[in-house]
C-alpha cells in the first residue's frame, strides 16, 4: 500500500521558510485532488538572520503567485526597485572603473547576438550601455515603470531591494491569514526517526510531537534536520570563493529627497567588496571579505571609510559581524527531508543568488510534490541533480567576477586568479569564450539562474576580449546589429523622458498604490 | 503656468470669462474625465471608457474625443458639435476645492487666473456690481458641485468594478479610410461576461447604487459611439486631403 503525502512541516521562519510555505500553500490552495496541510514551526528564541535584501526578478512571480499585492509589499517591506548591479573598482580599482550587470537582456537577444558586433566596434560605449537602456536608467536613479503600470508588470525588467526583517513578518501575516499555513512558535528539541531512516516527527517544547510526511529544513546555518540529524555532508567552497566574513550595517539617507539608487552597488575592496542596497527607508551596507587576507580591524575601517562621506557619524554605528561558510550540502533532498535556504548552503551574496535559489526550490517542490512516499525518492533524485547543477553554475558565475579582475593591491586578488582555484567548468568556458561569445548553447537548462546574457555583461563589462572572427558574417546580421543598437538609443531617450525617478515612484506607490491591471 | 487662487469678489470683480468654445481656450483635448452622473447625457455621442490618471495611476472614467494628442473631433472652430459638453470642459478655468466654513465642508470656487479664458475685457462677468454672483458664476458653482460629488461616486463605482475584477484593457486597432492606423492604448472597459456570472449578492449591491445602469450604459454605447468617432475622424481626414 502506498503512503500519501498529506502533511508538510517546515522548520524555520526566516525568508526561506515563509517563501517555501507560501509557495506550496498557494500552489495547492485551489487543488482539490491533493489536499495538503502546511505547518511552519519557528523558534521564538533563535532570531532569523535578517540580512539578504537584494533579489532577482523571479521574486515578482514568486510574490504574485502567492497572491500578494505588490503595493502592500512595497509599503510594508520598505521595498525599492532593483534594476541590476553596478560593479565598481572590480577591474583596476581606479575611480572610473565600473560596469553594469543589468536585468534586461541585450536588445533582440532572443533573435540574435550583439556581442560580436559590439566587440568589433570597439568604441567608447560600454557593452551594457550599447545593448540595453538599463545602465542609463540606473545612472540617473530612474524607476523601471510608471505609477500607471500594473502591479508586477515592468517597462524595464526589475527585482527588489527589501527590508529582510520586515519581509518575513509580512510573509507570515499573508501566509497565515490568506493561505491557511499553520504557524507554531516553538523550539524543535528533537528529531525522531522511523526505522526506514525517514524523519517521523519533531519533538517540541510546548506542542508535543509533530508528525509529518515531508519535512522542509529552513533552519538557516544551523541546518538542524538535513545536516545535524541526517548527516548529509557539507561541501566547502572556500578554495574557490575566499570570502568568509560579513560586516553589516544600516544607515539613513542624508535627507528626505536623496536619490534612491535603483541598483545594487558592489564596490571592490582590498580583500573583498562592499554591498550597498538602497531601500525606501534606509540603506543596507556591508563589507564581505576574506579574513585570510585582511584583518577584521582593517575591514571595519574600510567599511567606515566607504560610508563616511555620506554618513559622517558612522563611527557611532553598530556594525554586525556574520561569519560566512561558503559551500553547500552534498544533497538537498534526503529521504523525506529537503533543505531550502541557508541550511542548503550559502555563497557570498555577490549576485544575490540565495533567495532566487529559495524561490526555485520552493517552486519545484510545489510543482513536483510527490503524491506518495514511494514517488518521493525519484523526485528527490531529480531535485538534487537540478540543484547541484544550479549551485555549480552560480559558483562559476561568482568566480568569473574575480578571475577577470586585474587588481594586484592584495594577494587576495592574485590568488583568486590562480587556475587551481577556478572550477574546471569555468576554465573551459573561458577558453571557449576566447574564440566565441557566450550564447544560449552553453546554458541549455530551463530556468538557468544566470543566462548567457549575464555572462556577456560580466565578461565584456570587465574588458574580456573575444576574437571576433565569427564564422558566418552575414550582412543581414550586421544590419540586425545596427538596427538593434539604434533601437537602444531611441528607447533610452524615450524611457529617460517618460519614467519617474525611483524615489518619485516609490512615494507615489505609498500614496496611491498600483493597479492590478 | 497655472495660478490658482480662491475666487474672491474684492480680488476678482473685474475679471471676465470667455465662454465660447475654441482650441485656444483649452478645448482641444482628446480625452476628458467625467463623473458617473453625466453618463446618461454622454451616451448619445461619446465613447465612455476607463483610463488611468497619469499622476496617480488611479482609474478614472473618461470620454474619448479624438485619437491623438490634442485632437478633439467634436470641436469645429468655435462650435462644439454635440448637445452635451462634459462638465470638466464646461468648468474651464475653475476648480473646486473643499473649504471648511464654520465646521461645514463647502465647495470653494478657485480660479486659474492665467487661463486663456480669463481676462479683463472680453466675456462674461463673474460678479454683479453689488458683489452677488453672476449667472455664470452660479452655473459654475453647480458644475463644480456636480464634479465634486461625482468624483466620490466615480471613485466608489470604480473601486467596486476593480474589487470584482470587472475591468479589462480594451485593445482596439483602428484603420482609417486613408489607411493610417492607431492602436488605442491605456483604455479599459467593463468585462460584461464577468458581470453576467457575478454572484447574486454582488449584483444586488451594484444595483442598489444604480451601478448596473452605468455599466450597461457604458457597455451598450461603446462600440456605436466609437464608430461615430471614427467616422468623424474619417471626415476630417477626407477634408484635409481634398
Ligand atoms: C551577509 C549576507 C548577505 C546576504 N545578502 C543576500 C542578498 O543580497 N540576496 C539574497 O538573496 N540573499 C542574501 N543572503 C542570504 C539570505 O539572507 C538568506 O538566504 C535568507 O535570509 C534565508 O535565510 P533562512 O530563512 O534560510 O535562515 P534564517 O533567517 O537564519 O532562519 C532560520 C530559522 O530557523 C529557525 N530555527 C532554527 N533552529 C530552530 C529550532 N531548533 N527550532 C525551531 N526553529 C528553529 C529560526 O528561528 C529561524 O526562524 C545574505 C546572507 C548573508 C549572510
Amino acid at each position: 500500500m502506498s503512503t500519501p503525502i498529506k502533511s508538510i512541516i517546515i522548520v524555520g521562519g526566516g525568508t526561506a521558510g515563509w517563501i517555501t510555505a507560501g509557495t506550496i500553500a498557494a500552489y495547492f490552495k485551489n487543488d482539490s485532488s491533493q489536499s495538503l496541510s502546511v505547518t511552519l514551526i519557528e523558534s521564538p528564541n533563535i532570531p532569523i538572520i535578517g540580512v539578504g535584501e537584494g533579489t532577482w526578478p523571479t521574486m515578482r512571480r514568486t510574490l504574485k503567485n502567492m497572491g500578494i499585492s505588490e503595493t502592500d509589499f512595497f509599503k510594508e517591506c520598505n521595498a525599492s526597485f532593483k534594476q541590476g548591479a553596478k560593479f565598481a573598482k572590480w577591474v583596476t580599482g581606479e575611480e572610473d572603473d565600473f560596469y553594469y550587470h543589468p536585468l534586461v537582456l541585450p536588445q533582440g537577444f532572443l533573435e540574435g547576438n550583439l556581442a560580436p558586433y559590439w566587440l568589433e566596434q570597439n568604441n567608447n560605449i560600454s557593452f551594457s550601455a550599447a545593448v540595453c537602456s538599463q545602465e542609463h536608467l540606473c545612472e540617473q536613479h530612474i524607476a523601471p515603470k510608471q505609477i500607471g503600470t500594473p502591479e508586477y508588470a515592468a517597462v524595464a525588467n526589475y527585482a527588489y531591494h527589501l527590508d529582510a526583517g520586515k519581509f518575513s513578518g509580512f510573509l507570515t501575516k499573508h501566509c497565515v491569514s490568506q493561505l491557511g499555513v499553520k504557524h507554531i512558535l516553538d523550539d524543535v528539541t528533537d528529531i525522531n526517526m522511523s526505522p526506514t531512516g525517514d524523519i517521523k516527527s519533531l519533538s517540541t517544547t510546548n506542542n508535543g510531537e509533530l508528525e509529518g510526511d515531508l519535512f522542509i529544513d529552513c533552519t538557516g546555518f544551523k541546518s538542524l534536520l538535513i545536516g545535524e540529524k541526517l548527516g548529509v555532508p557539507f561541501i566547502p567552497k572556500k578554495d574557490t570563493l575566499f570570502i568568509d566574513t560579513a560586516l553589516a550595517v544600516q544607515v539613513p539617507y542624508e535627507n528626505e529627497d536623496t536619490p534612491i539608487a535603483s541598483h545594487t552597488i558592489s564596490t571592490a575592496q582590498e580583500a573583498g567588496w562592499i554591498w550597498d542596497i538602497g531601500l525606501s527607508s534606509r540603506r543596507g551596507v556591508g563589507h564581505v571579505f576574506s579574513s585570510d587576507y585582511l584583518s577584521e580591524d582593517m575591514a571595519h575601517k574600510q567599511l567606515r571609510d566607504y560610508l563616511r562621506p555620506r554618513v559622517p557619524d558612522i563611527d557611532s554605528y553598530n556594525i554586525r559581524k556574520i561569519p560566512i561558510n561558503s559551500g553547500h550540502r552534498a544533497k538537498f533532498w534526503e529521504k523525506n527531508c529537503v533543505a531550502v535556504g541557508l541550511s542548503a548552503g550559502f555563497l557570498e551574496p555577490l549576485e544575490a543568488s540565495a533567495l532566487v535559489l529559495v524561490e526555485l526550490s520552493a517552486k519545484m517542490i510545489a510543482e513536483q510534490m510527490p503524491t506518495t512516499r514511494e514517488a518521493m525518492d525519484i523526485i528527490s533524485k531529480r531535485f538534487n541533480t537540478r540543484f547541484l547543477y544550479r549551485w555549480d553554475r552560480i559558483i562559476d558565475f561568482l568566480k568569473l567576477h574575480y578571475v577577470l579582475s586585474k587588481r594586484t593591491d592584495n594577494q587576495f586578488w592574485i590568488d583568486n586568479r590562480d587556475p587551481n582555484t577556478v572550477p574546471d567548468s569555468l576554465l573551459e568556458l573561458l577558453e571557449l569564450w576566447k574564440y566565441q561569445t557566450p550564447w544560449h548553447h552553453e546554458f541549455s537548462q530551463t530556468e538557468e539562474v544566470f543566462p548567457a546574457a549575464s555572462y556577456q555583461y560580466v565578461l565584456y563589462g570587465m574588458g574580456f576580449r573575444t576574437e571576433t572572427t565569427q564564422r558566418a558574417d552575414h550582412s543581414s546580421d550586421r544590419n540586425f546589429a545596427k538596427e538593434k543598437f539604434n533601437e537602444v538609443m531611441k528607447m533610452t531617450n524615450s524611457l529617460l523622458e517618460g519614467l519617474p525617478t525611483n524615489r518619485e515612484l516609490i512615494e507615489k506607490i505609498h500614496s496611491y498604490g498600483m493597479q492590478k491591471i | 503656468m497655472n495660478n490658482i487662487e480662491p475666487l474672491q469678489f474684492q480680488k476678482h470683480q473685474h475679471l471676465k470669462i470667455i465662454t465660447e468654445r475654441g482650441a485656444k481656450y483649452g478645448d482641444a483635448v482628446s480625452m476628458v474625465y467625467i463623473v458617473p452622473e453625466e453618463i446618461p447625457h454622454l451616451t448619445a455621442n461619446y465613447p465612455i471608457v476607463l483610463t488611468k490618471d497619469n499622476k496617480t495611476g488611479q482609474f478614472r472614467l473618461a470620454v474619448l474625443l479624438g485619437f491623438e494628442d490634442g485632437e478633439n473631433l467634436f470641436l469645429k472652430d468655435n462650435q462644439w458639435q454635440a448637445s452635451y459638453i462634459p462638465l470638466n470642459i464646461q468648468r474651464g478655468p475653475f476648480y473646486p476645492a473643499l473649504a471648511d466654513i464654520n465646521g461645514q465642508q463647502v465647495i470653494a470656487v478657485h480660479i486659474d487666473t492665467n487661463h486663456s479664458r480669463v481676462n479683463g475685457d472680453e466675456g462674461e462677468n463673474l460678479f454683479e456690481h453689488n458683489g452677488s454672483p453672476s449667472e455664470l458664476l452660479n452655473y459654475i458653482n453647480t458644475v463644480l458641485t456636480c464634479l465634486t460629488s461625482g468624483q466620490t461616486t466615480g471613485n466608489d463605482f470604480i473601486e467596486k468594478l476593480l474589487q470584482h475584477d470587472l475591468v479589462d484593457p480594451l485593445q482596439v486597432n483602428i484603420e482609417f479610410d486613408n489607411h493610417s492606423k492607431v492602436f488605442l492604448e491605456g483604455i479599459y472597459t467593463i468585462n460584461m461576461e464577468k458581470i453576467s456570472v457575478l454572484d447574486k449578492e454582488i449584483i444586488r449591491q451594484l444595483n442598489e447604487k444604480n451601478y448596473d445602469r452605468y455599466i450597461s450604459a457604458i457597455d451598450s454605447n461603446l462600440s456605436g459611439n466609437l464608430s461615430q468617432l471614427i467616422s468623424l475622424k474619417n471626415k476630417k481626414l477626407a477634408a484635409l486631403a481634398s
